[in-house]
């Protein structure tokens, strides 16, 4: 280990992290007549059962990772859901504890795991910033310092003494946004903060964290979206399963990472101990699974319910980069699942607007709040789309905002 | 201007930090007084929200131990006939609502602080601590207003003889404790069991009729108090009553009883928090 004035602002030996999921934690709080019955049962000589039953519910989230790193690094962590990244923040961030290992940090720690905790819709902005601030681990010299930049970030001026309740989601993401951007720290934590807002926010979102980096800071990036990650960090590490598979360039991150998720289906490890999961998602066009722009598009989800539920879905697809595109969303349908329950949905576009090449499809399953997500995974099947003589277009014209499909039919089977 | 702010927090904070399995506890004191102001901020949140769309607003601070004092005066009073002292019944009542109220609030509040803020504690760092401690202080603002009323009703009665108000802040630093601890053990305890929710607003309510609020120890049969004594509000209650009306306790042992109860509540609360915290963000 280096000792006095090394460099590093972070060094990380052996680091794992184990979860019990599977039948015990499924319900992922104790009662005391789960207990009384548990320990009932122990008496009853059926301990090595439990053991085992216990034994495989055992998930290493993150095994054996180790790294260091210099101040002023810009770290992009890659890798599938499940893979550990987000566990990954939550240990350096300080939220949950190391299995095993161990972790030096040099510096103040800033997470902006998710933008808008702590924010209570009866305060007003002003309010929330001083609260946001102090759950950041601010004090009140330091926000008020910053407090005048964060009104201005926000372009919130205006509503500073209006309770959030009544802000646009842009307002409040922006407002929520700035005050964690504002943070006096030199390690930043940055997980999927640019996955809500609008495109010209989500540009000022990655300006901020570029100066930020530009000032010296060392920055934790994780993002779905790989330009993002590529515009901003200059070294990445990928996780696969728990472990570190490669340490290096961003770039070479980057393309191992597209190339590992080539062959990707669904996982179903990745959604344990979820409500609410995909089991399986097929796309189809005409007479077959090869999809075509202009030809007719289907997309089936089968779903499983943990327990009962009752949600609304979308169909995303996403450019290979990340990058949102499109959004099939019934959002005038409740639909509801039994505890147990497996069903499957279609939905089917007469013709698919999407330019040949390769593409991700996802999927968003919530309650119709905002931030009431029970998953929202971008990046869960991939598919090519190929040309089609038929249909005449500009190649060169390309489009990279959200569409919300309103023209599609929608089916429960 | 960036670049100078950080020059100086780089200085501030160059030393090294050391996590590892089960090491967090080192830095515990460290942690709190980083987040000192969080205590604060919190507690004005839930000061702000409290009565907030309560058409009433903080009335109800003072309507609430006013009738629970009127159906004692009532009850043991009229109906049991309970003999309190040469103070005045509704006097006697009040101060004993006064503790009650405090501590009934901030068990209830304290239960849930951990569960009903669950978003922070998954996505946020700071010492859990603040979150039970927190409802502590917001239940102190309540306290005050009773406080007040007391004081409006002693001057109502003709100022009958006072005790020595000046033991008053170590019978008030026993309240606190005392809350403090058992919050540490019913918060921490929900978030792994959450049959504490229904546990807590039953003890409550057969706590009211349990602890000498309504009526004074010396009104028990000599062979009860022991077991009285054993529930730390007694003692508390009894001290209290002696700050403000000079009314010996029913047995002073029984009152050193009651505050070596608090302690221990106090420290063995703190220790099992502190056990529970590192777990507290995976099984919430």
């Amino acid at each position: 280990m280096p000792t006095s004035s090394d460099r590093f602002d972070v060094e990380i030996a052996n680091l794992s992290k184990l979860y019990h999921v599977g039948s015990r934690d499924n319900e992922r709080y104790a009662t005391l007549r789960g207990e009384i019955s548990r320990a009932m049962r122990t008496l009853g000589g059926l301990i090595g059962r439990d053991e085992a039953a216990r034994k495989a519910g055992e998930f290493w989230a993150l095994k054996d990772v180790s790294f260091q790193v210099k101040r002023g690094e810009r770290i992009g962590l890659l890798g599938h859901n499940g893979a550990g990244k987000s566990t990954l923040l939550k240990i350096l961030s300080r939220i949950t504890a190391p299995t095993h290992g161990r972790i030096g940090l040099r510096g103040r720690v800033a997470s902006l795991l998710e933008v808008g905790t702590g924010f209570h819709g009866e305060l007003t902005g002003r309010e929330n910033i001083f609260l946001n601030g102090a759950l950041l681990g601010m004090n009140r010299v330091e926000i008020r310092r910053a407090f005048d930049q964060i009104v201005a970030f926000a372009e919130v001026e205006k509503f500073l003494d209006t309770p959030v309740k009544r802000y646009s989601t842009g307002m409040y993401t922006r407002l929520a946004f700035a005050v964690a951007a504002h943070l006096e720290a030199e390690i930043l934590l940055i997980d999927e903060v640019l996955a809500v807002g609008d495109v010209a926010f989500q540009e000022k979102c990655l300006g901020r964290i570029s100066e930020m980096s530009a000032s010296g800071r060392t920055i934790f990036f994780v993002s779905h979206n790989m330009s993002a990650i590529a515009q901003v960090c200059d070294r990445g590490l990928l996780l696969e399963r728990g472990r570190l598979s490669f340490d290096g360039k961003i770039h070479d991150a980057i393309s191992r990472y597209l190339e590992s998720t080539r062959s990707a289906g669904i996982s179903r490890e990745a959604f344990a101990g979820r409500p609410l999961a995909p089991v399986e998602i097929r796309l189809r066009s005409e007479g077959g699974e090869r999809l075509a722009i202009g030809k007719p598009f289907e997309a089936e989800v089968e779903l499983e319910a943990r327990q009962d539920m009752s949600f609304q879905m979308a169909f995303l697809v996403s450019d290979v980069m990340g990058s949102e595109l499109h959004w099939l969303y019934p959002f005038e349908r409740d639909l509801t699942l039994r505890k147990g329950e497996k069903k499957r949905y279609r939905f089917a576009l007469d013709s698919l607007d999407l330019f040949p090449g390769s593409y991700w499809g996802g999927l968003w399953l919530g309650k119709g709040g905002w931030m009431d997500e029970f998953l929202y995974d971008r990046q869960l099947y991939r598919f090519n789309v190929e040309d089609n003589p038929a249909v005449k277009y500009f190649p060169n014209f390309r489009t990279a905002s959200v569409k919300v499909h309103k023209d599609f039919r929608f089916t429960e089977l | 201007m960036e670049s100078e702010r950080l020059d100086k927090t780089t200085a501030r904070s160059e030393s090294l930090l050391v996590l590892s399995a089960g090491r967090s506890s080192a830095l515990l004191w460290k942690d709190l007084w980083r987040f000192r102001e969080l205590l604060a901020f919190l507690a004005w949140r839930d000061v702000l929200l409290r009565y907030k769309q309560a058409a009433f607003g903080i009335g109800w601070a003072l309507l609430r131990p006013v009738l629970t004092m009127l159906v004692f005066t009532l009850i043991f009073r009229r109906v049991v006939e309970v003999e309190a002292s040469s103070v005045p019944y509704p006097l006697f009542a009040l101060c004993g609502m006064l503790v009650w109220q405090f501590f009934s609030g901030c068990v209830a509040d304290a239960a849930q602080s951990l569960v009903s803020n669950t978003s922070l504690v998954t996505k946020v760092f700071f010492p859990r601590l603040i979150l039970p401690a927190s409802t502590t202080l917001v239940n102190l603002l309540d306290f005050a207003v009773t406080l007040a009323l007391f004081a409006g009703l002693w001057l109502f009665y003709g100022t009958p003889s006072l005790g020595p108000l000046w033991a008053l802040p170590g019978v008030l630093l026993w309240m606190l404790g005392l809350a403090l601890g058992v919050g540490f053990w019913l918060s921490s305890a929900t978030v792994r069991y959450r049959d504490v929710k229904f546990l807590v607003p039953f003890g409550l309510q057969l706590g009211l009729y349990a602890s000498p609020i309504g009526y004074p120890i010396s009104a028990l049969p000599e062979k009860f108090r022991f077991w009285a004594y054993l529930n730390p509000l007694s003692g508390l209650v009894e001290g209290f009553r002696w700050c403000f009306f000079g009314s010996s306790p029913a047995d002073a042992h029984g009152v050193w009883l009651s505050l070596g109860v608090s302690v221990f509540l106090l420290l063995s609360g703190f220790v099992f928090f502190r056990k529970m915290e590192d777990s507290f963000a995976d099984i919430i």
